[in-house]
């Protein structure tokens, strides 16, 4: 891109600006938007500029605004992936999956084939063991490509694993543990699956493999191919990775200032990942770090978490609570993950120094307790445009809704789980009635409260596309619609995905929509996503994106 | 293999916010007697020992003269552990303190993992506090999670709320069989802490709960291990637990003595140094 500019033309921009819904062409000027209009209008008013008809047959959108991933899903492709559906790699190339053992097995053959050090364990990743009901994966299947590699395959759930008989000879419990989640078989030998995390540490050279990816560049690199690649110009990590001392910084700004990287990135800090003092020090050192903030990497809001997961049983519900076992008997609330009053100790230090705080909320006890915090901090302190976000608020009430509303806040709203965990939410763990109601787009609509909708990669598949499906439609994996009062239409599902996600992230003044001043952050689709049938939205071709004003991508 | 396939004791030690684990920390790693503790914590800097005893402090990790060493607590157990097990020498035990909403049972699968095995769940509760807090909104459900998991209840601050004593007691047996004992500013005898062995002690049952207890320290001295025996065999009645490691004049190694309720136990214990241990009985005795 030069510096006097460039306009780009295509077959529609749609701006997402009210007041220029949509347009011919976008004139770009040094990162930012220089004009929105026809290509003569510009030209006349700008000068000469050269037009770029790379996305003349596109219609050009404001770049999809991921407000809750981790880096994770950059992290993870260091190894292959096993699952079952086809999956696109951070390299553009589509997996085809493994739908039966022997695909599976043949996959590991043509990996341990490539490896040249025979001591180098074989790790892939995906595995889903709920697409192979006749049989159970078990280590006499992982023997059959090598009796002497040690052999790891992380399932899709990333709480289980299954590894090889070589790897349990390396760590010394082939021939048994009483370390719990280690089912053993007929013979009494451990069948070579690790439940959860404590068995799965047995497995500690892979474990310490996958944690030290999480803070090596590289996977920083993945992550911002992937987003590339389905249509996202800003994606987030959202507390998982430290963000401490200089180091911690440097990994952020290093990864994201090489030439051409492809996305800018939001890393939140966590206050229980390691950051140590009182609560006023660790909203200064968060202040502080804005200072260290460059055009691709953004520092400076917080993330912290109330509670667990709902297919976990580990997120905290207000009565009657989740359904019993299938035996008939309760099941136990979930777990808080902080002190309701440490929490409220950090919340009100940084409300104090204007920090926005995203709160992981999956259950709507945990709903409630962020609402009494937000209360009370409000009250000790006026900041009107504080945007405290609720994250997930996967079973948030209207009533909750309405307090959230009244107390300025946002919620971001884990639609993904509608396809991928729906079935299982009306079946097991809340029922058909608070299922219907799950992810309730509809509901914070008709409450007032502005929201974004996630895919929490690697949770779920990063894919603002297929996240705004998920929001329309509601259809689970088995083809029901769960809910549909909840459904919402395709316009306001892009506006969750770019302008409000922005607001929420605090940089709806410079990303979410196409408008003169803002950045030059776009992704360039097939399809008019309004002109589609609905329910073939995330199927629409990404064909390219721009960030800052260049073309990304190979 | 870690370790040489050796298992490191594991205890967990559970309590709201304000029970007083800080102050049981605190005593445990000035009085490790020898033992190399690794103290888990979830802040470095509320571990308060004499300047005298510091070795090193970088932080997060605080390395004291007598062997002890104070790590701070990511929220990742994995990565914590691996810090432990990066030590080329094992530590005797480690005391890992759980957040104030920690559920022990949910947490105490880690204790088993590579390299360590479950000695033991204490919680602590504040008797001034525990019946308020069990009722409380968001957190009851969890104090009453930590305190059935426990295999050991430690009552703090019974001295600041003598009258509320009873109605604590009642309300944790409500919730555990486990033995309750007093402690006053965090003085509990550490071999009660570290050293519970669930793999082979039953703990006194909750017909041992009313009233309260008295602990002491006695010196044995050097018996012979058959007059260590008969010592155990003659404790009056009212002795419900007494547990130590005794240097007897006619073995190499410390004997490690335990009684719990009518049981006696005594076993050798060749993995550890007299040099290194001190020979004493800690003795609780129910003081009606």
């Amino acid at each position: 891109m030069s510096e006097s500019g460039v306009i780009y033309r295509a077959r529609s921009v749609v701006t997402l600006d009210h007041a220029v819904p949509t347009a011919e062409a976008v004139a770009v000027r040094g990162g930012t938007i220089l004009g929105v209009g026809s290509v003569d209008d510009m030209r006349a008013t700008w000068g000469p500029l050269p037009v770029d008809d790379t996305f003349a047959d596109a219609v050009l959108l404001p770049g999809f605004v991921e407000a809750h991933s981790h880096s994770l899903e950059g992290a993870i492709w260091a190894w292959e992936y096993a699952g079952y559906f086809p999956r696109l790699g951070p390299d553009g190339r589509t997996r085809q999956g493994c739908q039966t053992f022997d695909e599976t097995i043949d996959l590991l053959r043509r990996l341990d084939a490539e490896l040249d050090d025979p001591t180098e364990s074989l790790v892939v990743w995906g595995f889903d063991p709920i697409y192979f009901p006749g049989e159970r994966l078990a280590a006499r299947h992982l023997d059959l490509v090598s009796a002497t590699r040690p052999i790891c395959v992380i399932h899709a759930s990333l709480h289980l694993i299954t590894v090889n008989t070589a790897l349990m000879e390396r760590e010394g419990f082939a021939d048994g543990t009483d370390v719990e989640g280690v089912p053993v078989g007929g013979d009494g030998r451990p069948i070579g699956e690790l439940q959860e995390p404590p068995a799965m540490s047995l497995a500690r050279r892979e474990m310490l493999m996958l944690w030290g990816a999480m803070s090596d560049p590289a996977s920083l690199r993945r992550f911002a191919d992937m987003a590339r690649l389905v249509g996202c110009t800003t994606v987030t990590e959202l507390g998982a990775a430290r963000l401490h001392g200089d180091d911690d910084l440097a990994l952020w700004t290093q990864a994201a200032g090489e030439d051409g990287f492809p996305v800018r990135l939001v890393p939140l800090l966590n206050p229980s990942r390691g950051h140590h003092g009182t609560p006023d020090e660790i909203a200064r050192h968060t202040v502080a770090i804005r200072q260290a903030s460059t055009a691709k990497a953004r520092f400076g809001l917080v993330k912290m978490v109330l509670d667990g997961s709902i297919q976990g049983f580990t997120a905290r519900l207000n009565p009657p609570g989740y359904l019993p076992h299938p035996d008939g008997t309760d099941r136990a609330n979930g777990i808080w993950l902080v002190e309701p009053e440490q929490f409220s100790a950090w919340f009100d230090a940084f409300h104090r120094a204007h920090v926005t705080v995203h709160t992981h909320v999956n259950g709507d006890q945990a709903v409630d307790l962020l609402l009494d915090t937000v209360e009370a901090v409000t009250a000790s302190h006026s900041w009107l445009d504080h945007r405290h976000t609720a994250q997930h608020t996967q079973l948030t009430t209207a009533a909750q809704y309405r307090r959230m509303a009244r107390l300025g806040m946002n919620a971001n709203i884990f639609s993904n789980h509608i396809f991928y965990w729906g079935d299982q939410h009306r079946a097991i763990t809340v029922g058909p009635d608070r299922a219907a109601r799950m992810d309730a787009c509809a509901t914070a609509d008709r409450e007032g409260v502005r929201y974004s909708v996630h895919s929490d990669a690697s949770v779920t598949p990063l894919g603002s596309l297929h996240t705004m499906w998920c929001a329309v439609n509601r259809v689970t994996a088995s083809g029901n619609v769960l809910g549909p009062e909840e459904r919402i239409s395709v316009d306001r599902a892009l506006r969750a995905v770019t302008v409000d996600a922005a607001h929420q992230l605090r940089m709806d003044h410079e990303i979410g929509t196409i408008e003169v001043g803002k950045l030059a952050d776009f992704v360039a689709l097939a399809d008019h996503p309004y002109d589609v049938d609905p329910i073939t939205l995330k199927d629409i071709e990404v064909l390219g994106t721009v960030v800052g004003g260049e073309i990304t991508g190979p | 293999m870690l370790w040489n396939g050796q298992r490191v004791p594991f205890t967990l030690l559970g309590g709201y916010l304000g029970a007083g684990k800080t102050t049981v920390i605190n005593h445990v790693a000035r009085h490790a007697d020898g033992r190399r503790i690794v103290v888990l914590v979830n802040d470095v800097a509320a571990v308060n020992v004499d300047a005298a005893l510091i070795a090193d402090h970088d932080g997060t990790t605080l390395s004291l003269t007598n062997g002890c060493v104070c790590c701070a607590i990511s929220d990742d157990f994995a990565q914590t552990l691996e810090l432990i097990r990066a030590m080329p020498e094992p530590p005797d035990h480690v005391l890992m303190e759980l957040s104030g909403v920690g559920e022990p049972a949910r947490v105490a699968p880690w204790a088993s993992t590579a390299g360590f095995r479950l000695d033991g769940i204490v919680t602590v509760a504040d008797a001034d506090q525990i019946v308020e807090l069990a009722t409380r909104e968001y957190v009851g459900d969890t104090i009453g999670e930590q305190l059935r998991a426990a295999d050991l209840v430690l009552l703090t601050k019974t001295d600041l709320a003598a009258d509320r004593g009873a109605a604590a007691r009642s309300l944790i047996g409500g919730h555990t069989s486990a033995s309750i004992i007093e402690v006053r500013d965090g003085l509990v005898a550490i071999d009660f802490v570290l050293g519970i062995d669930r793999r082979d002690v039953a703990l006194p049952s909750s017909s041992l709960e009313l009233g309260g207890y008295d602990t002491t320290v006695v010196d044995v001295g050097s018996p012979t291990l058959a007059e260590l025996e008969q010592l155990l065999v003659e404790l009056p009645p009212d002795v419900i637990r007494a547990k130590g490691l005794v240097h007897c004049s006619d073995e190499e190694v410390p004997v490690e003595a335990h009684v719990v309720g009518g049981r006696r136990t005594v076993r050798r214990r060749p993995d550890l140094d007299m040099a290194r241990t001190t020979s004493r009985l800690v003795i609780i005795r129910a003081n009606p």
